[in-house]
């Protein structure tokens, strides 16, 4: 059978002859699906064959070893970013905001060397090569946001940081001229002119002016003249203290100047140079020509950019890139990496959102981003979706991290800072993860404490005390009783032992119970326990008069439950034989009417009891002559007793 | 003091230096046991001698997560797990590690296995507790174990530590300590109590001292016991705001403890300062060591609570699971996937 959402069509198969035409499918956790066949009642089919349950889960990029550490990472960015954010100043956001923005991107760099290394080790390959390409998409995409929207220079001049952009991340020309210097004569370097213009359009001026320095004919005049060229050109400096007027008059002389020893031939014997020349001129079809060394539309746009018109704004930015996505092949050949790219200089940030999505696979990278754009735009009113698109995606991001076995205390960590939704699935979430051991136990509860979802620790708690419960193990169940605070629980857990000892005759776990402390106040039933334990200390010790002093204030306080005053009547059994009198005529009168009571209880209900209390009820009937006959004993010898006393 | 975090992908439950090959060498490698991922391991690092993080050298698969690791000789450890088995790894001169003995049903509830939750050893044998309660006593070169002591009551216990070659004190999650000789075929020989159910979280042993141990509770609070006066502790301590997780006594200067809790502290407890010099003129006029026959732990200062106490690493946001020391290095492993390595520990 196969199954398929609305937008993307994927489908897996399972292959199981059994679950063909009648699969049933049910949530299984955060984020698994239990699959198996379906039994339909009005048929009588004969299934053949095993019947299996299947669990389908999701596998995200995000669960891999090297995406572990940029998660963890950037937890830690993510929490000092909000923080920041709300004790700065709204003025001061931006270099807090280009701060973080640096931290991710030094963080995904970080990725990506890890990768490299892994690869000379071991691990898949063909995995880490895409993560790889994955991660450079990313941070690709992350620095030109931060040029592009969050450190926006004052001006508006952005080639500047544009250039140093495609600086950084098309090498190539760098490599090819390493080579190149590195050979004999690298003039004669098949690679040597493709140097050369590389260089220029990455405006590298200096390394252009380098590799052509070593060329033999470097003396003579065209050369020394495209040296001059490339040295005086002018290039736009921010803080420079030039303003952009003088700059523009100064950059479009230079280029007169190009145009002017172009056209009266300074570079006729050497087509090369004439060539860069052309480049310098801003010859757009020079330029298209040498698409071979740029790759992509957006460094040939920058490189147009650079030599006609280094003052471009933002807002020009949009039809420079059509231009060159138009001569680079049109729109039929964009990737989603370029729509987003493309989106981006639109300034269209909901459509780079979107488009994001459409690129990566996995929500890490929309989510940081989304929260890092909320905060820089926040203070604009035309942006009203931004807080609960990044509400959204963050909570997406964290339901991915929780249904991992081990990234869940991430997720919780996130969940503080997404507003009233974010603690609601918090609680959810906390409720809902599997406790496998005690100190799993431990750091759920403490979450919880930490955030007060006390509902959240009572929860827990009940459901560890009842596993120790039911696997016999009365000292743990009775201190997650505790630990609870919920009195019905521990009332539960009480009369579990009280009944085991109804039973059996005796406490198992007796040394817990001598110790419980102020907890013993936690339910009735608890505190009955602990009292009735501490009768048997007093009891062992000796001391008989204070015993038989706490066992009747346990009976007449109606402490004990109904089951148990059998148990508390035979106890009292050998103290009223005791050679000294220890109980009263008063407590004798109490252990009567219990006794009556008791009776009459066991009377109305003879027909009614189960199989165990038939057992008790009878054991007690044996003894209930001897008891009675003890009273009455005791309740003669008390009245003389306490009557010679009194005289 | 310069602190470095270094991200491992896994989190770290537990982390040891192994014991350096002199007894006054220094240590370079250290092992980290992973928990609470599908698949566990145990792998071993070293530290380089520059300002570089710590390098992985080998990884071995673990089943479980790894609730406690500790060193029996300078080239074994025990390596306790949260499916109730016990492992004996040897670990080599160079640095690999490979399983020698497994005892797998160490600690097992009604029908189904208990986790282990620490391992202790006198350099001869190994004690490891569970949450089944009880406590065995494991030959490493024996299948078998040579004793098991049930608990009664069944509360699990969360801390074990030997006090004398055939002594050892179990801390369980109501608090109780209780003092086992060996030897004896008897049951516990004393039962210290702490108030109101806190749960002993984990136990030091001073390393000269024997009859003094350090019980890091639930409520964020240090105790340090007198065995020799088992009533009540010698003193309460609170630092952390949340349970605390492990409690080391710095092997080469014992006047200083660190815990580590889940509320992301690490805490360095510096007692240097109430040692006192002895004022008994000796034959050659020395001074007795710190530590020594007055012990620091026990002075009126330490009692009073006035003791020096810095917070080591900056605010962590998640729980800090274990710590090591070793010279005046530190290491410690958290939920962050992290490892941090603070050297310079001990000199402000």
């Amino acid at each position: 059978m196969s199954a398929f959402s609305k937008n993307t069509s994927r489908t897996w198969s399972i292959q199981d002859p059994v679950i063909t035409n009648r699969m049933h499918g049910i949530i299984g956790g955060v984020s698994s699906l239990l699959v198996f066949p379906h039994k339909d009642h009005y048929k009588d089919d004969r299934v053949e064959g095993k019947i299996k349950l299947y669990q389908v889960e999701s596998f995200s990029w995000l669960w891999s070893r090297q995406a572990r550490k940029l998660i963890n990472e950037a937890m830690g960015t993510f929490i000092s970013l909000q923080d920041a954010v709300k004790e700065v100043e709204p003025d001061d956001y931006k270099s807090v905001l280009v701060k973080k923005c640096r931290e991710y991107r030094s963080m995904i760099q970080a990725c990506v060397e890890d990768i490299t290394m892994c690869r000379e080790c071991e691990g898949d390959q063909e995995e880490l090569t895409a993560s790889g390409q994955l991660l450079y998409k990313m941070e690709l995409i992350l620095s030109l946001i931060e040029i592009l929207f969050i450190d926006k220079k004052p001006g508006g001049m952005i080639l500047g940081q544009l250039l140093m952009w495609i600086r950084s991340h098309f090498t190539q020309c760098i490599e090819k001229k390493n080579e190149v210097m590195e050979s004999d004569h690298p003039h004669q370097h098949s690679a040597y002119w493709e140097a050369v213009y590389g260089s220029v359009l990455q405006g590298r001026m200096e390394d252009a002016r380098h590799m052509l320095s070593n060329h033999p004919f470097a003396d003579t005049d065209p050369f020394l003249s495209i040296d001059e060229l490339l040295r005086k050109m002018p290039f736009y400096q921010v803080y420079g203290g030039v303003s952009v007027a003088e700059f523009t008059v100064r950059w479009q002389h230079w280029q007169s100047e190009c145009e002017r020893r172009l056209q009266e031939g300074h570079y006729s014997t050497c087509h090369q140079l004439q060539t860069v020349c052309k480049i310098l001129c801003g010859d757009q079809k020079t330029i298209n020509n040498l698409i071979d060394l740029m790759d992509t539309w957006y460094h040939l746009m920058v490189s147009t950019l650079l030599f006609t018109c280094p003052t471009v704004k933002l807002f020009r930015l949009h039809s420079a890139a059509q231009d060159a996505i138009a001569c680079v092949g049109g729109e039929q050949s964009t990737t989603p990496l370029d729509h987003v790219l493309l989106a981006a200089m639109e300034a269209d940030i909901l459509q780079v959102i979107k488009e994001c999505q459409q690129v990566l696979d996995n929500t890490w990278f929309t989510a940081h981003v989304t929260d890092l754009l909320c905060h820089t735009m926040g203070q604009t009113t035309d942006q009203k979706f931004l807080p609960e698109l990044r509400e959204s995606l963050l909570l997406d991001y964290v339901s991915v991290l929780v249904s991992h076995c081990s990234l869940w205390q991430i997720g919780i960590l996130y969940l503080d800072h997404l507003g009233p939704s974010g603690i609601a699935m918090s609680q959810t979430v906390l409720q809902r993860l599997p406790l496998t051991d005690d100190s799993r136990a431990h750091k759920i509860i403490q979450m919880a404490s930490d955030r007060n979802f006390d509902s959240v620790v009572v929860g827990v708690c009940r459901v560890m005390g009842r596993r120790a419960l039911s696997q016999g193990r009365l000292g743990s169940a009775i201190w997650w009783g505790v630990r609870s605070r919920d009195a019905a629980f521990t009332s539960h857990l009480a009369h579990q032992i009280l009944q085991k000892y109804v039973v059996e005759g005796r406490f198992e776990s007796s040394q817990l119970l001598d110790d419980l402390g102020p907890a013993m106040l936690l339910s009735d039933t608890l505190t009955f326990l602990g009292k009735y334990r501490e009768f048997h200390m007093m009891y062992q010790d000796g001391n008989f008069r204070d015993a038989a002093v706490l066992l009747v204030s346990l009976i007449s306080s109606k402490l004990a439950p109904e089951y148990f005053w059998p148990v508390l009547l035979l106890d009292a059994l050998p103290l009223l034989k005791s050679e000294e009198p220890v109980i009263s005529a008063e407590q004798t009168y109490e252990l009567m009417y219990c006794l009556h009571n008791l009776h009459n209880h066991a009377s109305k209900r003879g027909k009614q009891s189960s199989l165990e209390n038939e057992a008790t009820c009878s054991a007690f009937l044996e003894k209930e002559i001897d008891l009675r006959l003890a009273l009455s004993n005791n309740l003669a010898r008390a009245i003389i007793h306490e009557g010679s006393v009194d005289n | 003091m310069e602190v470095t975090k270094k991200y491992v992908a896994r989190k770290i439950k537990t982390v040891r230096w192994k014991p350096p090959t002199t007894d006054y060498g220094r240590t370079d490698v250290f092992i980290t046991g992973s928990w609470d991922d599908l698949d566990n391991v145990v792998e071993v690092w070293q530290v380089p001698e520059t300002e570089e993080d710590p390098s992985r050298l080998h990884q071995l698969p673990h089943l479980g997560s790894v609730n406690d690791m500790q060193y029996i000789t300078r080239d074994m450890f025990a390596a306790g797990s949260s499916n109730g088995g016990v492992k004996l790894y040897q670990h080599d001169s160079s640095n690999h590690l490979e399983e020698k003995m497994s005892w797998d049903r160490a600690h097992t509830f009604v029908g189904s296995s208990a986790p282990c939750t620490a391992l202790a050893t006198n350099g001869d044998q190994i004690a490891s507790v569970g949450e089944d309660g009880n406590l065995v006593i494991l030959n490493p070169n024996q299948k078998i174990p040579i004793r098991t002591i049930e608990s009664v009551g069944g509360c699990s216990v969360y801390a074990v530590v030997y006090v004398r070659a055939s002594e050892v004190v179990t801390a369980n999650m109501q608090g109780h300590l209780k003092l086992w000789d060996l030897r004896s075929a008897q049951s516990a020989r004393a039962t210290l109590l702490s108030p109101d159910q806190i749960a002993v979280c984990d136990l030091a042993s001073h390393p000269t001292q024997q009859h003094l141990v350090a019980a890091g509770g639930e409520d964020g609070a240090l105790a340090i016991w007198d065995m020799r006066n088992t009533s009540q502790p010698f003193t309460i301590i609170s630092a952390h705001s949340g349970p605390i997780s492990e409690v080391r006594f710095h092997p080469g200067a014992p006047e200083h403890v660190f815990t580590c809790g889940l509320d992301g502290q690490l805490i360095h407890w510096d007692a240097s300062a109430s040692a006192r010099p002895t004022h008994i003129p000796s034959f050659k006029n020395t001074r007795d060591p710190s530590g020594g026959s007055i012990n620091v732990w026990l002075s009126s200062d330490v009692a009073r609570g006035a003791i020096e106490t810095v917070s080591v690493i900056p605010y962590s946001p998640l729980p800090i699971n274990s710590v090591d020391v070793e010279g005046s290095t530190l290491i410690a492993g958290s939920d962050n996937e992290a490892i941090y390595m603070v050297r310079q520990v001990l000199l402000y």
